[in-house]
């Protein structure tokens, strides 16, 4: 009786193409918007992790400002600001003291914002950020150059920069760019290095250091009249290992020196992946969300394809009662119609998200991770969508009267 | 077999009651073959789905096989109705997104006979009539007359206590017609109980009893012999009403066929008859 109902079905939907093929296409929207949605936020995360390995587990980050209020240890009310370099001002030259005192620290180097932009002889660039950083830093965030070298402790009143790739490409327009000069505030600078690609850093929400120039650190102040501007100070424990116990007493120090305002956050690798992954999952989420909406219009274009279904057949209905059909046969068939329409959607669903995904690889650096419970969810849901909105006019075919129905010209 | 005792069937209420059936009384044994006929709005649709458990009476018994079943509930009714009746409409008998086999099966399929066995019931059926060579044809690829054997034999499928036709050549022309009725006829002989509705006082040659309907009762109720058309349905004849003695000898099919089409020209002998007799003579077909 079931394989009946199942070739029923079948035979009912392809003799109306067009209506099937446009319901099921909605069902077939939904499924690969979720999982598309879904492998984009999987891939960012691991990204989160790879940067998070590769900058290496020991670092410690202090930064101004809170990501987010506490709420028993879980993200509530995210600060999106949090990282951008402004809004919650930033760490003082004494709190950057404070950290070198800490217990058991290692490498610190300040990262401290310079404002304003810098040019060369034949324009300026509008789009860099300026950043003043210790020898240490480059150590410390586990990036190589691909040409020249970094600072060296002896270079931290020197007049060098080093500086992003994208600069090098877009400022200077060749590759190897050393030895040419650029201005700040009206000082000259000499390149020394270029930076490797930095890959999309979510680490430091907001800026992208491949259109970063980094100065030392006592030059930036030098040039800022001495005035500290330090978005973040980076630090690492001398022993590897201890990262979470460096970051305690960093926090406990700066806490007190803060006359105990938490106006500051001292997060080690750990917790900065965990907070960016909760961030990426909020807006994740939140975009589901709305995709959502178009599991709404899957379920409208079943349910819509069903009723007409049902009214265009009013006379089948009526002869197969005639013909001794139950009611509960009836509302079979038709639930089993609807089954059959939001399940073909789900399947081509689940291989149309797979061909945007291998189209999304090779057409854009958007590498969504799709793994197979990003196709299963929403899989579920349109089953479930087939289910529930087919049942209504799978009631109201079977409660059709008979005599009435055969009335009905077909 | 069939038993209805003073069923009625009311519609609406207080002032605006309809009464399409009146206390009717009905009974029909095994093996008849009876012809309801009467004006339109008389109640013979009504009478019609009442026997068959299509609609409940508002009052009265009705016994099938012994059993009553006026008022039992919808999935029983529809039980009973696969098991023990087979309707032919007089449009659209059958369903068009369905082949002939299927079609013909389908009560077997709600049955829960199984697919394979079904089918190959539905087969020999039709078989036995001669439409096996039909059988993956659609409706829409069927002529009227074709499709009406196809509910006749669909009507048959689960061997039915009584085979409840409306009007079944209403839609068909005459040589459709005939070939209908002459399966509901060898139906007939069978041994199987039909009802039919019909308009055409011709076709009440193949009934064994004739029941006249008027405003929802019984007027008249007559047995009449087959290839005969009873007293009162020949009132209500266009066509010449006599049978002669070669007629007879050939069929109730040939009978049919006294009526005058544009090519034959036949005297007739019982016009005479009439003039002979002061009898009024019918009027002329103006087509000969």
């Amino acid at each position: 009786m079931l394989g009946n109902d199942f070739k029923m079905a079948i035979a009912m939907l392809r003799s109306q193409k067009w209506r099937s093929g446009l319901a099921i296409f909605s069902t077939v929207v939904f499924v690969v918007s979720i999982a598309t949605i879904i492998g984009l936020g999987a891939s960012v995360k691991h990204q989160i992790n790879t940067q998070s390995k590769r900058a290496g587990q020991d670092l410690v980050t202090v930064r101004p400002g809170q990501p987010f209020r506490l709420n028993n240890g879980q993200a509530a009310d995210i600060n999106l600001t949090y990282g951008l370099g402004f809004g919650a001002g930033s760490l003082s030259g004494h709190d950057l003291k404070l950290v070198k005192e800490s217990n058991g620290v290692g490498q610190v180097s300040a990262v401290n914002f310079v404002a304003g932009s810098f040019k060369t002889e034949e324009q300026e660039y509008l789009n860099g950020s300026i950043f003043g950083v210790e020898d240490s830093f480059r150590s410390l965030i586990n990036q190589d150059l691909d040409f020249g070298t970094f600072f060296s402790p002896l270079d931290d009143t020197s007049h060098q920069v080093v500086i992003g790739r994208t600069i090098a490409e877009e400022l200077f327009k060749e590759n190897v760019p050393l030895g040419r000069s650029l201005s700040i505030r009206g000082q000259n600078f000499v390149v020394k290095g270029v930076f490797q690609t930095f890959q999309p850093n979510t680490l430091v929400l907001g800026s992208d250091f491949n259109r970063a120039i980094f100065i030392p650190y006592q030059t930036s102040l030098e040039i800022s009249d001495g005035s500290n501007q330090i978005v973040q100070i980076l630090a690492k424990p001398a022993k590897p290992g201890q990262s979470e116990s460096l970051a305690k007493d960093i926090k406990e120090r700066l806490f007190k020196s803060h006359f105990g305002q938490n106006d500051l956050s001292v997060l080690s690798q750990k917790q900065s992946a965990a907070f960016s992954k909760q961030v990426v999952d909020k807006i994740i989420a939140f975009i589901a969300g709305i995709a959502t909406i178009a599991l709404l219009a899957a379920g409208i274009g079943i349910m819509n394809t069903m009723l007409l279904s049902v009214t265009e057949r009013t006379r089948e209905i009526g002869i197969r009662k005639a013909l001794g059909a139950t009611n509960r046969q009836l509302l079979r068939l038709f639930w089993f119609e609807a089954l059959v329409l939001s399940v073909t959607g789900a399947v081509l669903g689940i291989i149309g998200a797979l061909l945007a995904n291998y189209f999304l690889h090779i057409l854009t650096n958007l590498k969504p991770l799709v793994s197979w419970q990003a196709l299963i969810l929403p899989s579920i849901m349109a089953i479930a969508l087939g289910i529930l909105f087919g049942i209504i006019p799978a009631l109201k075919a079977s409660k059709k009267d008979p005599i009435d129905s055969l009335r009905h010209e077909a | 077999m069939i038993e209805l005792q003073d069923v009625s069937k009311l519609y609406g209420f207080g002032d605006a009651t309809t009464v399409a059936l009146d206390e009717v009384n009905l009974r029909i044994e095994k093996g008849e073959f009876i012809a309801i006929m009467g004006p339109s709005g008389s109640g013979k649709t009504t009478l019609l789905n009442i026997i068959g458990l299509l609609d409940k009476p508002t009052h009265g018994s009705y016994r099938l096989s012994g059993r009553s079943v006026a008022r039992t509930g919808a999935n029983q009714r529809a039980k009973v109705r696969r098991d023990k009746i087979g309707f032919v409409f007089q449009t659209f008998s059958l369903l068009s997104r369905l082949n002939v086999l299927e079609n013909v099966a389908l009560p077997l399929a709600y049955k829960g006979v199984s697919r394979t066995k079904r089918l190959k019931q539905a087969a020999d059926m039709l078989a036995e009539v001669g439409l096996h060579d039909r059988q993956y044809f659609m409706p829409r690829q069927l002529s009227g007359g074709q499709v009406q054997r196809v509910a006749i034999v669909r009507a048959l499928i689960n061997n039915p206590a009584i085979v409840i036709a409306d009007e079944p050549t209403g839609n068909l022309d005459s040589g459709s017609s005939r070939v209908v009725m002459e399966l509901l006829s060898e139906v007939h002989k069978a041994g199987n109980t039909i009802l039919m509705v019909t308009h055409n006082p011709e076709l009440t040659r193949y009934a064994s009893r004739v029941v006249y309907m008027h405003d929802g009762a019984i007027v008249h109720d007559e047995a009449s012999p087959i290839g005969d058309v009873p007293k009162l349905a020949r009132k209500v004849m266009y066509l010449f009403p006599r049978k002669t003695e070669e007629d007879d000898f050939a069929g109730v099919a040939a009978l049919m066929q006294a009526i005058p089409d544009k090519k034959t020209s036949k005297k007739r002998k019982h016009k005479t008859k009439n003039k002979r007799r002061g009898k009024k003579v019918t009027p002329k077909r103006s087509k000969r």
